[in-house]
């Protein structure tokens, strides 16, 4: 069997999937990131290959996510895109005619506008990640609920309790006060929900012209409760996709496969031997001028694989940038 | 007498103007290096924590001056055209830089109103020479000297010349503008390279300042009422006549946190942008260094693009 990795290496959870060449997704994992990318990406190669089929072979492997570029080089990836067009890819192997995606994961928040299957305007949430999986995280533990129940908590409530969400901050605070002052947990619940949606449309959203089909993913999709906000709020139907939890991945195995199979080339992936390879980075302060750029190192087995980090080329000598244009 | 000149914020529009006057008057002139990370820790420790970043780098550059001259400029700028106002923050910045920054050296602070038109230019430009001279030749002179060089400046971005190149260099990919202050765009520093990430991919890039007074004014006439910010007028004038351009593939409106006029200029532009199709990127800078956040958009933005003239080509 012919496959197609993917791999999302995200700022809360790294995510692979292998789909196979009608663009099925064969098997995927969904692990948390918990702040070392390299290890997680090997244990999860590890956990995948237990997962596949004997004659299974991986014939092109791409990266996405915040740490990409990383993971890009553990792999020697053919290909490393952004989150967006990985994202956008996903959504319209779904549904081709899609023409609005929202995408939120654990740290960061995104719409995607297409037409006619192609992105034509975007955005990501600025600076606050009040509106995002990781506060969602936060405030469950808080309240006591375990994340997977908060959705159906949120759905049993009869009204939402109102509760600011412009800042993750002032929320917390919020929440804290309408407990006390002895509002139910699951109307709290509901109206945390509401806020994440109202914050989401009114920052992330704010001037785009959202469309239906409308496709919802990312981790926080599963959330049931942010979904009915969303539908009450734009009296629209939102599609959420059997894979919603690893589109970005799925979306990083599309266009590996666009950039091999398609055009006929071989793939450059390392193979899962790398799983049990001793990978390491390492940075350093260059002192070479006045940038004092961050330098990082990537070794495999001692052997430096790639720099990146500096402006001037010094200890990149165009390695990276042949990765990241690929 | 040795005056200081700190690289940062208005400096990008005038320096020309400003080191050949101070030159003609016989003074030796020394500017603060490009913004380092020295120079931004510096600024930021030193300013108060409601200013904009671009306030909190010039703290830095002034820093960085204090102890190596025995003044430094700091215009007071008021105004710097008829029926427009510059922003609080550079008005008031001289008076913050004073109380914020210990054993400061004195600050040349005139006041430039251009509301009151000649007669403010004249005032400012004696107060600026006062500590130095007080013959008004000398000083006419100076001030000749110096409106030639910043002419001549202002025509080389009008030939669409970025400040280090020396000819326009082959774009392949075609041609993108970015607007926004122009303390966010010439600074490396605060954009984290954004200019020389579009020109390492083969983009041309085009800026508020290639465009003349006329064509940034005649792009402002759709507003039904004019912006009272001069800045505003730029930047809003820069979005509104690159987005009408069919030979620009795109606009990156380069901003910064907590701007009270960008607050405005972010709706403004983009609806000008969404009314000609215009694709459109928003970059909200502030103190981050980590170029991650800007590298992924940037790559995302561009994608868009491409893909937009040829769907097999991502």
């Amino acid at each position: 069997m012919r496959l197609a990795l993917g791999v999302d290496v995200g700022s809360v959870s790294t995510n692979l999937v292998a789909v196979d060449e009608q663009g099925r997704v064969q098997s995927k994992l969904y692990l948390r990131t918990q702040g070392n990318p390299i290890r997680v990406v090997q244990e999860g190669l590890k956990e995948l290959k237990a997962t596949l089929p004997p004659d299974a072979e991986i014939v092109a492997c791409g990266t996405t996510g915040s740490g990409r570029r990383l993971a890009g080089h553990l792999l020697a990836a053919d290909s490393v895109k952004n989150e967006i067009t990985a994202h956008a890819m996903a959504a319209l192997s779904v549904n081709p005619q899609v023409r609005t995606v929202f995408e939120i994961g654990g740290q960061d928040s995104k719409i995607i506008i297409l037409r006619d299957g192609v992105v034509v305007d975007f955005a990501m949430n600025t600076i606050c990640a009040a509106g995002t999986g990781s506060f969602l995280d936060r405030q469950a533990a808080r309240l006591g609920v375990h994340i997977s129940e908060l959705g159906d908590l949120a759905l049993s409530a009869k009204q939402a309790t109102r509760i600011a969400g412009r800042c993750a901050v002032f929320a917390e605070s919020d929440m804290v006060h309408k407990q006390q002052m002895g509002h139910p947990v699951a109307e709290i619940v509901r109206g945390l929900c509401d806020a994440l949606v109202r914050n989401y449309l009114g920052n992330v959203a704010k001037g785009k012209d959202i469309e239906p089909p409308i496709i919802f993913q990312g981790g926080v999709a599963a959330n049931k409760g942010i979904r009915q906000a969303f539908v009450s709020a734009l009296q629209q139907e939102i599609e959420v996709p059997e894979h919603y939890d690893v589109m970005g991945a799925l979306g990083a195995a599309l266009l590996a496969e666009r950039a091999t199979v398609h055009r006929g080339k071989a793939s450059s992936w390392r193979g899962f031997a790398v799983a049990d390879a001793d990978c390491q980075a390492v940075s350093h302060d260059c002192n070479g001028c006045s940038n004092c750029c961050e330098v990082v190192e990537f070794r495999i087995a001692n052997a430096s694989i790639a720099c990146w980090g500096d402006r001037c080329g010094k200890w990149s000598h165009g390695k990276v940038a042949e990765v990241a244009d690929s | 007498m040795r005056v200081g000149i700190p690289r940062a914020l208005t400096y990008h529009d005038y320096f020309p103007l400003w080191e050949t006057f101070f030159h003609n008057l016989g003074c030796e002139v020394v500017t603060s290096p490009p913004t380092t990370p020295e120079i931004a820790n510096a600024g930021v420790t030193l300013a108060g924590d409601d200013v904009c970043y671009p306030v909190k780098v010039m703290y830095g550059h002034v820093a960085e001056l204090a102890n190596r001259v025995d003044v430094i400029y700091v215009p007071r700028l008021f105004s710097t055209a008829g029926g427009t106002c510059e922003c609080p923050k550079l008005i008031g910045l001289a008076d913050m830089l004073r109380h914020s920054i210990p054993r400061l050296p004195p600050l040349i602070s005139p006041y430039v109103n251009l509301r009151r038109g000649k007669r403010g230019l004249w005032r400012a430009i004696y107060a600026t020479a006062a500590p130095i001279t007080r013959n008004p030749r000398r000083i006419f002179r100076a001030y000749q000297a110096g409106k030639k060089e910043l002419i001549a400046y202002q025509r080389r971005y009008q030939t669409g010349l970025l400040p280090n190149e020396s000819k326009s260099p082959a774009a392949d990919k075609g041609q993108l503008a970015i607007i926004g202050h122009s303390y966010n765009i010439y600074d490396g520093y605060v954009n984290l390279r954004l200019v020389e990430r579009l020109l390492a991919r083969g983009y041309r890039v085009l800026t508020p300042q290639m465009l003349s007074k006329r064509a940034l004014a005649e792009a402002n006439k759709i507003l039904r009422k004019p912006l009272f910010w001069s800045a505003g007028r730029t930047v809003f004038g820069a979005g509104a006549y690159y987005a009408r351009r069919p030979d620009v593939a795109g606009i990156i409106h380069l901003a910064s946190f907590g701007c009270g006029l960008e607050s405005l200029l972010i709706d403004l532009v983009q609806r000008v942008a969404n009314a000609h199709g215009k694709p459109l990127l928003l970059l909200t800078m502030d103190e981050h260094t980590g170029a991650a956040g800007v590298e992924t958009r940037l790559e995302a933005f561009l994608d868009m693009l491409a893909w937009k003239e040829d769907v097999a080509c991502v």
